[in-house]
């Protein structure tokens, strides 16, 4: 989990470009995130982890599982 | 709110899909128009063609080719001079226009003939052209040409030379995106990695999805270039045939218009494990975090904080004019897909304006989902708008100002409320720091024209 690491200032290992990508984004939104909701940064690592997780898994509803989009059920697409 | 049958589609039903009025606590995953899907005969769509999306936004920007349109001349007339992507190289693209010409005997006969007599004419007129793009369009797609094989044949005798062919008839798609979506896969498939360009940096992109509109490319060209970071190619603003060829050699994808490019990005990443990396250019924030995620992506964070401090120093008094000048102006945008959701955040967070009403020709359900999410409650978005309906939207919101083309600018403009040209921007570019400048002036100045209010008076009197 990047953003966690990212969030409680740990070092994320960079070898692969995909990895690379994955930490820029993290570190952006995880930023946004800070700036936004102040209170994210009394969270400790595994708070953090399980907050994220929910989030990603509200993402996952909202963009993939329950998303309306009749493309991401083409299989060509 | 459920998706809402506007007064004047009672005729046409089917419309009601289209359009959505957002309610405060909806998300997508509740209600999302349909789009890209066929135009419902009889409503008066704003799209274009397949062609149209292959040639005018993305072939017709290369500098250095020469564009045949093998079909009848009205084809080509129509995708010539109508968007503004300039050239480092005197605009030889915006110059000329090259077309078979395609007559009534030719349907009948077969016009492959006439594409190699056309072919041949064409490179030896301009014998420092070396490249050139095929279009199909309707009527030699539908008499079944076969320009891949006059293609080859013309690259068998002239040897020196390159021929693309684009497979892209009006009738293929529903909009302009089935264009952009041929495009991508064709190019990839027949043309990426098939020439190797010369590495100057460690860190190289491809800038994807940026048509050099009103000079767009230079001003980012400018950031990327002052981080460090080589652009080997530009799809397909200001850029070469060859540089196109040499995409599999980037290190990263950035893409801005995910619609109309996001597909070549896609099969970069699977055919040779680049990263696709999506940005928005317009708008300050947006720009920051576009150079900060490059940054990060490339470990050249000081680089980039350097630029965005550089160029924040020069263009934020300017912004700030604006700013305190445009809060609480109600906007429409009506644009081609992506630019409701580039643009809506963008607006209403830094400007305060308010953006009333979103209206795609092209974007695909990928677009609403963003549009929507980025959007407020109260707007109207609206897929494939008909003439009808802009009218019924602006009597509901009553907009100071509407982003548009010119298509639909005109028909707003005798309606007296001042339009913005959101394709093809009137005094661009729009895109960076300065862009989201000159974009705010061009609103302001639209918003505070006097114009539009002397057009409304009878100046015959009595
Ligand atoms: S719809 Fe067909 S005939 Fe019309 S411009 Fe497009 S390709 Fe040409």
């Amino acid at each position: 989990m990047m953003m966690a690491d990212i969030m409680t200032g740990e070092t994320s290992h960079l070898e692969t470009s995909a990895n690379k990508y994955f930490y820029a984004d993290a570190k952006i939104v995880t930023a946004e995130l800070k700036a936004c909701l102040p209170w994210l940064n009394d969270m400790n690592k595994e708070e953090l982890k399980e907050l994220l997780n929910g989030v990603k898994e509200r993402l996952l509803d909202i963009t993939v599982k329950n998303s309306l989009n009749g493309e991401l059920r083409v299989k060509n697409y | 709110m459920p998706t809402v049958l506007f007064d004047c589609d009672t005729a046409i039903p089917e419309r009601k899909r289209h359009c959505y009025i957002k309610e405060m606590g909806e998300d997508t995953t509740q209600y999302l128009p349909s789009s890209d899907i066929s135009t419902i005969p009889g409503t008066l769509s704003e799209r274009g063609c397949a062609y149209c999306g292959a040639k005018l936004v993305i072939g017709g920007v290369l500098k250095d080719t020469i564009q045949m349109i093998h079909g009848p001349v009205g084809c080509a007339y129509d995708t010539w001079h109508t968007k503004r992507y300039p050239s480092d190289n005197g605009n030889f693209q915006l110059k000329y226009v090259w077309s078979t010409n395609l007559k009534e005997k030719d349907v009948v006969f077969g016009g492959e003939r006439r594409l190699k007599a056309s072919i041949l004419e064409a490179f030896a007129e301009m014998p420092n052209i070396k490249r050139m793009i095929i279009y199909t369009t309707c009527a030699t797609a539908l008499i079944g040409d076969d320009p891949k094989k006059i293609a080859a044949e013309v690259q068998k005798e002239l040897k020196d030379i390159d021929i693309f062919v684009v497979e892209c008839p009006g009738f293929a798609g529903v909009s302009q995106s089935k264009g952009h979506h041929e495009f991508n896969i064709s190019w990839m498939r027949d043309k990426v990695g098939t020439w190797e360009p010369k590495i100057t940096s460690p860190y190289t992109i491809n800038f994807i999805g940026d048509y050099n509109i009103q000079e767009d490319s230079y001003v980012c060209e400018k950031y990327f270039h002052k981080m460090g970071i080589q652009i080997i190619a530009h799809f397909t603003g200001n850029t070469t045939y060859d540089s196109l060829r040499g995409m599999h050699r980037a290190k990263l994808n950035l893409v801005n218009c995910a619609r109309s490019a996001g597909y070549i990005a896609n099969e970069l990443k699977k055919s040779y494990g680049i990263p696709r990396m999506d940005i928005d250019s317009w708008g300050f924030e947006y720009c920051k975090i576009m150079l900060r995620k490059l940054g990060a992506f490339f470990s050249l964070e000081d680089k980039a904080e350097e630029v965005i401090a550089e160029e924040v120093e020069k263009w934020k008094p300017k912004y700030d004019w604006y700013k305190t000048r445009l809060p609480g102006k109600k906007v429409a945008i009506w644009t081609g897909g992506p630019r409701l959701w580039h643009w809506t955040r963008a607006l209403e967070d830094e400007l305060g304006m308010k953006v009333v009403a979103m209206s795609s020709k092209f974007g695909h359900q990928e677009d609403f989902e963003k549009a929507i999410a980025r959007g407020t409650t109260g707007t109207i978005y609206i897929d494939d708008g008909n003439e009808l309906e802009f009218f019924e939207v602006i009597e509901k919101v009553n907009p100071d100002l509407i982003l548009t083309g010119p298509r639909v600018g005109d028909l707003v403009k005798k309606l007296h409320i001042p339009y913005v040209n959101g394709h093809a921007y009137h005094n661009g570019p729009y895109m960076g720091f300065e862009g989201a400048v000159n974009m705010a002036r061009d609103m302001y100045n639209a918003i505070n024209s006097p114009l539009m209010k002397l057009a409304k008076e009878d100046l015959r009197g009595g």
